[in-house]
């Protein structure tokens, strides 16, 4: 990957619902509008369980980069965390980073 | 706490009310029918809470744990939880548009059939501000919300992770969403839209 890149790092709690993505959806979009970023990357590592509020969670982050003209990546989700964004169209604009040495255990 | 209990008081009896105003018998036939080809109740639970975020995961935990007995696969749990979740985040954020002081009733049914397979029902119920239309709100991608935060994807989602959904509204009345969702399925639902 370039080093001259610019990354912002997200990594998404434990449970992604309505309440416990409220805030941090601003946050994002400040950290978003001081810096420069290229590349926002969700990471779902740590996420047992999603609803539809990650989907409006990465649209709306999207729609801000949009404007910059950075780009979204996604990674580390579950099988569902991918059925449930597939389902919403989120990869017509997101990239889905794939680690290599992981993915046989998902 | 108080005032809590004399809402949810007044709620019920403006229920009780509606159920007198002709709507009874239509309520005993559907009953009567669907118990036959849902098996026997053999548990059954009513949560009520005021409409704060921090409660969706309240309800999906409460509904999730009801069902574990029943010996659900991983999947099933997952649909339950996403799909209450789903509900209870509709009530709160548009039946209740944010307000904290609402009254979010979750009632959960779970019929046991002579094969041994288990049906769960949920209903989610606001007294909220209704849907005018209720056929739109539940087209994927659709939503009311102006932030842009909302995928609009939660009837979608309700709609997939679960085997039978029902919506009913009335404006300044509120929304009881109903589903139902097969224990020992084959397999769990998988979105494919």
């Amino acid at each position: 990957m370039d080093e001259q890149e610019k990354y912002l790092w997200i990594r998404l709690p434990k449970e992604i619902d309505h309440y416990h993505v409220e805030s941090l959806g601003r946050k994002v979009d400040r950290e978003l509008l001081q810096k420069p970023v290229e590349c926002l990357v969700f990471d779902f590592k740590d996420t047992e369980f999603m609803d539809s509020s990650g989907v409006g969670l990465v649209m709306g982050r999207y729609r801000t980069i949009r404007t910059f003209g950075g780009r979204v990546c996604l990674t580390n989700e579950s099988r569902r965390i991918r059925q449930m964004f597939q389902a919403s169209g989120i990869y017509e604009f997101a990239a889905a980073l794939v680690d290599t040495e992981n993915e046989e255990e998902k | 706490m108080r005032d809590l209990l004399e809402k949810e008081e007044k709620a019920v009896d403006e229920r009780q009310e509606a159920v007198g105003k002709g709507k009874e018998e239509k309520t005993v036939d559907e009953s009567q029918k669907v118990s036959e080809k849902e098996g026997t109740l053999v548990n059954e639970m009513r949560l009520c809470f005021l409409s704060k975020g921090e409660n969706e995961s309240l309800a999906r935990l409460a509904v999730a744990g009801l069902t574990a007995p029943y010996d659900p696969t991983m999947d099933v749990l997952d649909d339950i939880r996403t799909a209450v979740s789903e509900a209870v985040t509709n009530a709160i954020i548009h039946g209740y548009e944010g307000m904290e002081d609402g009254i979010v009733y979750v009632s959960a049914l779970l019929y046991r059939r002579e094969d041994q397979s288990c049906l769960l029902q949920v209903d989610v119920e606001d007294t909220g501000v209704g849907i005018e239309n209720v056929e739109k709100a539940m087209e994927p991608l659709y939503t009311t919300a102006a932030n842009g935060e909302r995928a609009g994807m939660g009837f979608a989602f309700m709609e997939a992770f679960t085997d039978r959904l029902e919506v009913k509204s009335e404006l300044r009345k509120g929304t009881c969403v109903s589903m139902w969702k097969e224990l020992t399925g084959p397999e769990a639902s998988t979105y494919e839209g």
